[in-house]
């Protein structure tokens, strides 16, 4: 079987499944854990995925401060 | 010999200065008010009483309490308001190769598709399978993105297979699935569900009915 084209050529499988799910929703801004969630991959592999597409320039962060409960 | 006559003027200076402020101290201290009488002398007065067993001095004075009191009081605690911040990641539409990645990623390759079938088949005795919407790339959202079509479904595969997919497609996937009588049915009747996506731009992938 084919390998998946996309995958050998970023060489990492959340990578691909992020950029994928970010371009898909393009306006739209999420936080890591609702990307891990959509593209079923943990936390600290998007984390790490989003910091080295942050350093390109690709991905932007907007930081938010939101009034907790506790 | 001069500088220290300088030195000499210049404390003789000082000290003139000094009996000046000792006297304007005096004079304020002298001034006390006809009527009201010097603490001291009213200290002194106290003492005299003490000796004399006509006053008692207590201990526990009001001012001395107040600060015990308000100490024993719970302290109430502050209501702090916590603030946290979230950071939310989104893509930069001025990257240099936005357009291009967007392509490149969004473009679904055959490879995927063929694993698709594979993975379609395995569900059940499916007798057709039909892909239109976001597996085309087509902005307009279709009626379903996915039609499958058959009998005896493994609904615990069918649903991983969908969670795959959605993570594989990066969005969610508008999926319907009918046996063979619904979709005959339907078809007879002219479905509008069933028109709108069998005449609008859809792909085949299995094919056992012979549409």
């Amino acid at each position: 079987m084919a390998k998946q084209v996309l995958e050998g050529l970023f060489d990492s499988k959340v990578r691909v499944r992020v950029l994928r799910f970010l371009f898909r929703n393009f306006p739209g801004f999420f936080t890591v854990v609702a990307i891990a969630r959509h593209s079923q991959s943990s936390t600290r592999e998007v984390k790490r995925e989003l910091a080295r597409l942050g350093e390109i320039g690709l991905v932007k962060v907007k930081t938010l401060k939101v009034r907790s409960s506790r | 010999m001069i500088k220290i006559k300088s030195k000499r003027k210049g404390k003789t200076q000082i000290s003139k200065q000094a009996s000046k402020k000792q006297k304007f101290i005096k004079l304020r201290k002298n001034k006390v008010h006809p009527k009201k009488v010097k603490r001291e002398k009213i200290r002194n007065k106290i003492k005299q009483l003490k000796r004399q067993r006509l006053l008692k001095k207590k201990r526990k004075s009001f001012k001395r309490t107040q600060p015990n009191k308000s100490r024993k009081r719970p302290i109430k605690p502050k209501k702090k308001i916590n603030f946290k911040s979230v950071s939310r990641y989104g893509l930069n539409p001025n990257f240099i190769f936005f357009d291009e990645l967007r392509n490149l990623v969004l473009k679904s390759s055959p490879s995927s598709r063929s694993k698709m079938v594979k993975r379609i088949i395995s569900l059940g005795r499916v007798k057709l399978a039909v892909v239109s919407g976001i597996f085309l790339n087509l902005e307009i959202p279709a009626a379903a993105d996915l039609l499958v079509v058959g009998e005896d479904i493994d609904r615990r595969r069918l649903r991983s297979f969908l969670r795959d997919l959605e993570s594989e497609v990066g969005t969610e996937v508008a999926f319907s699935l009918m046996d063979r009588e619904e979709f005959e049915y339907r078809r007879r009747m002219f479905d509008r569900f069933l028109r709108v996506l069998l005449e609008g731009p859809h792909e085949v992938l299995i094919d056992k009915i012979g549409l």
